[in-house]
Order: structure tokens, then C-alpha cells, then sequence
């Protein structure tokens, strides 16, 4: 049995890589492809390098992004609404909590969403090149709500009547970094269908994130999005993808209206048309098609939704039944044919919601 | 001095709550003094202007997710205004109008 080796300083011949492709488990199989997708990589830029010198050219450096560990930059915004004048709270790196539950629970939620993107999907960060991860806390004065700007991470404390502070929820954490996610991927347009799949899809892998960061099965998770948010009513959440519609039911804040299927569709021009609350339909696609296959959810119906998301023929403008094609043929190229039960589930799940393919 | 009266409507939209808040508030039937904190924040916004601002740009969804919306229309007198912005866009002239509107939405 030869011993694992780093493929840059002793690289294994792909006679061997080619052995354990054909016969060796999943697992090995995997790490087999991607060392002889980087082994690729160097051979070609040293032949490169190789032919510029006898050129008498400069060498290129072959970049071959490791990744592997997150850059975490937590800030503190006193209170203001200004982000630029933010002061730094915490580092990469500061092991020690700073007693700010805020600072700390940010720091720790930009960590899990980090690992759950490269540990499972090998994705080093949001842009898969290691874009560090910076977190604004305590922003403005009593700011009931979270948000991702475009660069950065923004939450606000909290109104504590109806709210409490928006870090409180790790998959809150894990919605916003993939917004930047899915503004790499994909572009979903913040609109209408393709703005409620944006959202979906934040709520997915922050739900992941959460579930991950558990060690949760698809059967043990509670599928809720910001359960503990809602002030005095830790019971409730924004969001169930379990069932759209009972997360909340509230004297202010009123009830969750999230639909659970098609004919349940909200036509409506507020909060960009409907997004927040038509993700219910491709949320509940997702739990549908999780729990019916078990185990972890990251690992099957994850896999073939993080496959879809990196479609690159996934539109910006693409609407629910476009995303569920989408996710079958991400199901095939996973390797889960037609007749397999990861197929089917997909399937049956989107009919469950409304959305037959 | 006879106060000019005023009625306030806003609707917050978005969020990554996607929770709506809504409020109402007409300084006829408030405590003089609140009227009159009402009518100081709405006295500081130049809403004409920020109307036509607004109307230009129509409520198009701002940069980022997760952001609020808010739905303003605000009765001065005879006069009337109506604003839809993104978050992004609220200047910080109407911010504490807003702020304290919204505290009438939870019931403050």
C-alpha cells in the first residue's frame, strides 16, 4: 500500500492514480481525480515554463489555490450605519472569545459557513478562491435585520421587542454568505421566481450550514430558518422548510404566508415580488427531496442543488421549473441516472410542490 | 400656533425576514407633543424633492440582499408625497422620521 504523499513534491505516476479511479472506493476515487487534475495542472505549466525559458521569457507560477482555511475579519459598528468607519473586533486566528456574543457568535458562524462550503464541496470560500469573510455586528440602532451588501456581511441587534440580535441563528450566517455564493454562481436576478430561488437557496445551504455544524441527519434537523429570532418566542423561526406557513404566527409580526406548492404562488409586488415568501415552494422541494433520500442532507440532495446552482447554463432570469430541470440533470452528471433513486426523489419532490419534469 | 395636521403611512418590506411592519399615524389623534416630535422629523426631509428622486428611479431593488423597502406617503396639510425606496437609497434626513414611525408599527 503506497503512502499518501503531497502530489507537488512527490508526485504519484497516474498509472497508480488510474488504479485507484477504477477499482478504489468513492472517496479514494475523488481525491484520485482531483491530484490528477492538479498533477494536469503543473505538468502542463512546466512544460510552459519550459518553453518560455528557452524563449528566454519570465516562468509563470503555477497557481494551484490549496484553500483549506478561512480569513475571518469581524467588525464592530458602534451603532452606526457606516460600515467604513467600523473598528476591527476580531482576527483570524483570536481562539479567544471576546465575551461580545455578537462578535463571537459572527466569527463563529462565518467559520462553520466556511467549512461547511469547503469541507463538502471543496469550495474555498465564497468565490472559490478564498475571498475573506468580514463581518459587520452591532450595526445601527436597534436594526432588526441582516444582510449581505455585496462584499460583506452585515447584522444589526435587533429592536429586542420583536427581534433579537441577527447573529443569534448560524443559518442566518450561512443565507447571507451564500447570497455571495450564488451572485458568483449564478446571478440570480432579485426578482420575482429567480429572486425567490436566490432566496431558497440561502435558505438550503444555511440550513445545511446549520445541520453540518450539528452533525445533523435530514430526519434529526428541524429544518427551520431563524429559529430563536422572533423575540420571546423561541419556538418560532422565519422560515420552515418542513412546512412552509407555521413558522411564526405572532400578535405584530402577524403569520408566515409561505406557500408550500405552486397553486399557492403569491403574486404580489412588495418585498421584490414575493421573494422572502415564494421560497417557501423550492424550499420545501429541497426538504422533500433530503428527507426522502436520508442520511446527511449535504451529502446527497446538497450535492445535486450545489451542482445546479454551478450550472452554467442556470440563467439569471430562470424560473422554479427551470431550476428543477436543472437539479435533474445535476442529478446525472453526479452520476444518478434516471432509473436511480436519487433521480427519482428530485423528481417526485419538485411534483410534490407543484413543478413536474 | 395651529399645527399643521399630518398622517403618515409606511410599509417596511423585505429583511431577510421578509416580515412586513405597518404603520399609521395622523397627529390629530396623537398627545400634543408626539405631534409635534412628528412634525419636527417630517419638517427636516425636503419630501418634494425626494419624490420626484424617488419616482425617477422607481422602487428598483437595491444592491446586496436582505434589504429593506420602505413604502412612505406622507399627508402635510393639502400636500402629499409618496416615496418608495430601497434602503440603500433613504438619506439620512429621513432616517429618525422613519425610526420613529416604525416604533408606532410595534406598538410604542
Amino acid at each position: 500500500m503506497i503512502p499518501p504523499r503531497h502530489s507537488i513534491t512527490c508526485i504519484l505516476p497516474p498509472e497508480i492514480l488510474e488504479r485507484v479511479i477504477l477499482h478504489g472506493s468513492d472517496e479514494q476515487r475523488a481525491r484520485a481525480l482531483r491530484t490528477l487534475a492538479r498533477d494536469t495542472t503543473l505538468r502542463s505549466v512546466r512544460a510552459q515554463n519550459a518553453i518560455l525559458r528557452a524563449q528566454g521569457g519570465r516562468s509563470l507560477n503555477p497557481h494551484v489555490a490549496e484553500g483549506g482555511t478561512p480569513v475571518r475579519t469581524t467588525f464592530d459598528c458602534d451603532h452606526t450605519e457606516d460600515p467604513a468607519r467600523a473598528r476591527i473586533v476580531r482576527n483570524e486566528g483570536d481562539g479567544q472569545p471576546t465575551g461580545d456574543a455578537a462578535v463571537d457568535e459572527a466569527y463563529d458562524g462565518l467559520g462553520a459557513t466556511y467549512q461547511l462550503y469547503w469541507d463538502v464541496y471543496e469550495r474555498d470560500s465564497i468565490d472559490d478562491d478564498g475571498l475573506p469573510l468580514k463581518g459587520y455586528v452591532h450595526y445601527g440602532d436597534g436594526y432588526d435585520n441582516a444582510f449581505w451588501d455585496g462584499q460583506e456581511m452585515i447584522f444589526g441587534d435587533g429592536d429586542g421587542q420583536l427581534f433579537n440580535r441577527f447573529t443569534i441563528a448560524v443559518d442566518i450566517v450561512g443565507h447571507e454568505l451564500t447570497h455571495g455564493v450564488t451572485e458568483d454562481e449564478a446571478q440570480l436576478v432579485y426578482f420575482r421566481q429567480s429572486g425567490a430561488l436566490n432566496e431558497s437557496i440561502s435558505d438550503v445551504f444555511g440550513s445545511l450550514v446549520k445541520q453540518y455544524a450539528l452533525a445533523q441527519k435530514a430526519d434529526e434537523a428541524d429544518w427551520l430558518i431563524g429559529a430563536g429570532l422572533i423575540a420571546g418566542a423561541p419556538q418560532q423561526a422565519l422560515r420552515s422548510m418542513k412546512a412552509p406557513g407555521t413558522a411564526y404566527d405572532h400578535p405584530t409580526l402577524g403569520k408566515d404566508r409561505q406557500p408550500a406548492h405552486m397553486d399557492d404562488y403569491v403574486q404580489t409586488t412588495s418585498d421584490n415580488g414575493g421573494v422572502h415568501t415564494n421560497s417557501g415552494i423550492p424550499n420545501h422541494a429541497f426538504y422533500l427531496a433530503a428527507t426522502n433520500l436520508g442520511g446527511s442532507a449535504w451529502e446527497n440532495a446538497g450535492r445535486i442543488w450545489y451542482e445546479a446552482l454551478r450550472d452554467p447554463r442556470l440563467r439569471p432570469t430562470a424560473m422554479f421549473r427551470t431550476f428543477a430541470r436543472t437539479t435533474l440533470r445535476a442529478a446525472q452528471r453526479l452520476g444518478y441516472a434516471a432509473s436511480s433513486e436519487e433521480y427519482k426523489a428530485v423528481r417526485e419532490a419538485w411534483a410534490e410542490v407543484g413543478l413536474a419534469v | 400656533m395651529s399645527e399643521v395636521p399630518i398622517r403618515i403611512e409606511l410599509d417596511r418590506s423585505g429583511g431577510v425576514a421578509g416580515i412586513s411592519l405597518h404603520a399609521k399615524v395622523d397627529t390629530t389623534t396623537l398627545p400634543p407633543e408626539q405631534g409635534r416630535e412628528l412634525a419636527e422629523l417630517v419638517g427636516r426631509v425636503d419630501f418634494a424633492t425626494l419624490a420626484d428622486q424617488a419616482r425617477s428611479t422607481r422602487s428598483a431593488p437595491g444592491p446586496g440582499a436582505d434589504r429593506f423597502h420602505y413604502d412612505l406617503t406622507v399627508q402635510h396639510g393639502d400636500q402629499r408625497y409618496r416615496v418608495s425606496l430601497p434602503e440603500s437609497a433613504v438619506p439620512a434626513e429621513l432616517k429618525p422620521l422613519l425610526s420613529r414611525v416604525l416604533d408606532y408599527a410595534r406598538g410604542r
